[in-house]
């Protein structure tokens, strides 16, 4: 087998909160592989966000090691990181705050485009259409900015947004979370469309385990900033080994029953 | 209940504003020639020639011709003023806001020193040290005018830096400077603009006031002068110094109320969105 696309471990990060200082995250370590979706579940404050920022590098450990496509992602740093993060990109919950007040579905499409020069600037129109289509939107809407078109529709694009630089690797932070149910079923199936096409990784964040359970194939569940328990999918929801996962599946019903 | 009266406010504003600026582009049309030229016998009270509606001053050069250039120096000065402080106070305040830690710490610091002196005292050493040209006056204004804006700044920025459509920008690989500037900035700047009528109107004023005190430029005519001018007379002629000061008064008044009713409906829109 190969090395696994991202592999972290040991991975810590202390805030200070009313002075004294506490672990967001303690201690975590994952991998995950090539094509694979990895979960990470958690009641709110258990610190799922704080970890996806730190793989992301919006925020840096104060402990531990991450490796990105065999790469120290750690030691990376100004234009070199700026240019590696072509190859790992996210998509937000709130779609709305995750695009600059100002931006149109154009111009949002192309920063990458531009940034990561991935298309000369004469082609940057057709590719965005193309990328507007691989995402199941109309290329006419690009044009429009982006608080004229719908929650569902901004996630698209914010999904679109994210492939321009094509990454191998996708960090969903709640990405479904914000949208109402039907749109949140297109949206994964979306999801799970393009990670068959193009062979992406997904680091899932999320505190839904039914969504989960029908969209990721590892688990890590995250408790006071701590993994508690991993393990596939259907391991972790059949035979539960943690208290928080247990409760995490009692506030998901039509898990419970089946389970 | 009050936006009538409100509006009304704006709207004589607006029209001060706007009679203001016609005066200044057509200064040349209105009154050709050299405003500083003698042009008739010294000291003519106004409503006595009808060549010369509001008199002369004690050179016999004509008052009309004075307050018509003179608007054109108080705008020019004032605008331009007002454009520089904003644009140093929202580049300071973006890279304080933006950059944080020890450089942020920097540049508030000298923030707090230029705000520590007058503005007055400042422009009024500035230009005596760099002497009385347009330019130079413009840049000393500045020098004392940036610090709101710069501020407002830094607040704005410090709030927006950590929305969620920065780190998105960061993960696309975008350069911190593109993110400061084309990402933040344009978001931080409709409070900053807000303070434009207020550093407008403050720019006229202290023109006039380096005016009065002779560091004006001395050769343009400026309400400021005028007012000097006509102080040796002031028993005899009081008008020379009344005339120009009510123009500066109106130009003042009608720059912040015109400011003051775009704010309010800028804010208006912003609210029924």
């Amino acid at each position: 087998m190969t090395a696994p696309l991202l592999e972290g471990s040991g991975i810590t990060k202390r805030f200070k909160r009313g002075g004294e200082s506490f672990a967001a995250v303690d201690d975590a370590s994952l991998t995950l592989g090539l094509g694979e979706t990895l979960a990470v579940v958690g009641p709110s404050g258990s610190g799922k966000s704080t970890l996806a920022r730190l793989v992301l590098r919006l925020l840096e450990p104060d402990a531990g090691a991450i490796r990105f496509e065999g790469e120290d992602w750690l030691a990376l740093s100004g234009g070199t990181l700026r240019h590696k993060r072509a190859r790992m990109q996210a998509v937000f919950q709130d779609p709305l705050a995750a695009f600059n007040p100002r931006a149109t579905v154009e111009s949002a499409i192309a920063d990458p485009l531009r940034i990561h020069a991935v298309a000369p600037r004469t082609q940057r129109r057709e590719q965005i259409a193309e990328l507007l289509r691989r995402v199941g939107l109309d290329p006419a809407l690009s044009s429009r900015t982006i608080h004229e078109i719908s929650g569902g529709q901004r996630q698209r694009v914010a999904i679109a947004r994210a492939l321009a630089s094509h990454p191998r690797l996708v960090v969903l932070d709640e990405a479904t979370s914000a949208l109402d149910v039907s749109v949140r079923g297109q949206v994964l199936d979306l999801l799970a469309r393009l990670q068959a096409e193009e062979n992406l990784s997904y680091l899932f964040i999320s505190h839904d385990l039914a969504v989960v359970h029908r969209f990721a194939h590892h688990v890590a569940v995250m408790d006071g900033g701590r993994i508690v328990e991993t393990g596939t999918v259907d391991a972790v929801i059949s035979d539960p080994q943690s208290r928080i996962a247990r409760t995490l599946l009692a506030a998901a019903p039509r898990l419970n029953r089946k389970a | 209940m009050k936006r009538p009266v409100r509006s009304l406010s704006g709207m004589v504003g607006i029209a001060i504003l706007a009679a203001l600026v016609l005066v200044a582009v057509f200064a040349p049309l209105i009154s050709p020639g050299d405003p500083l030229a003698i042009t008739a016998r010294p000291l003519l009270p106004p409503l006595a020639d009808w060549a010369h509606p509001l008199g002369t001053d004690r050179l016999g050069r004509d008052l009309v011709a004075g307050l018509v250039h003179g608007a054109r120096t108080s705008l020019a000065v004032g605008l331009a003023a007002a454009v520089a402080s904003l644009m140093i106070g929202s580049i300071i305040g973006t890279l304080a806001g933006f950059l944080g830690g020890w450089t942020d710490e920097a540049l508030m610091r000298v923030t707090d020193a230029f705000q520590t002196v007058p503005g007055f005292l400042l422009a009024l050493a500035f230009v005596s040290v760099a002497g009385p040209s347009l330019p130079v006056i413009v840049l000393a204004i500045a020098l004392s005018a940036w610090t709101g804006p710069a501020r407002v700044a830094r607040a704005e920025v410090l709030s927006l830096r950590e929305r969620d459509f920065v780190a998105s920008a960061r993960v696309i690989g975008m350069h911190p400077l593109e993110i400061a500037f084309r990402e933040i900035l344009p978001n931080a700047l409709p409070p900053v603009l807000a303070l434009s009528s207020v550093i407008v109107a403050a720019a006229i004023l202290t023109e006039a006031a380096l005016s009065f005190l002779g560091l004006g430029d001395p050769n343009r005519v400026t309400w400021g002068g005028m007012i000097a001018e006509g102080r040796a007379v002031l028993r005899s002629a009081p008008y020379l110094s009344i005339i120009p000061g009510i123009a500066l008064v109106l130009a003042v008044l009608g720059v912040y109320l015109a400011g003051e009713a775009t704010v309010e409906r800028a804010a208006r829109r912003v609210g029924h969105a």
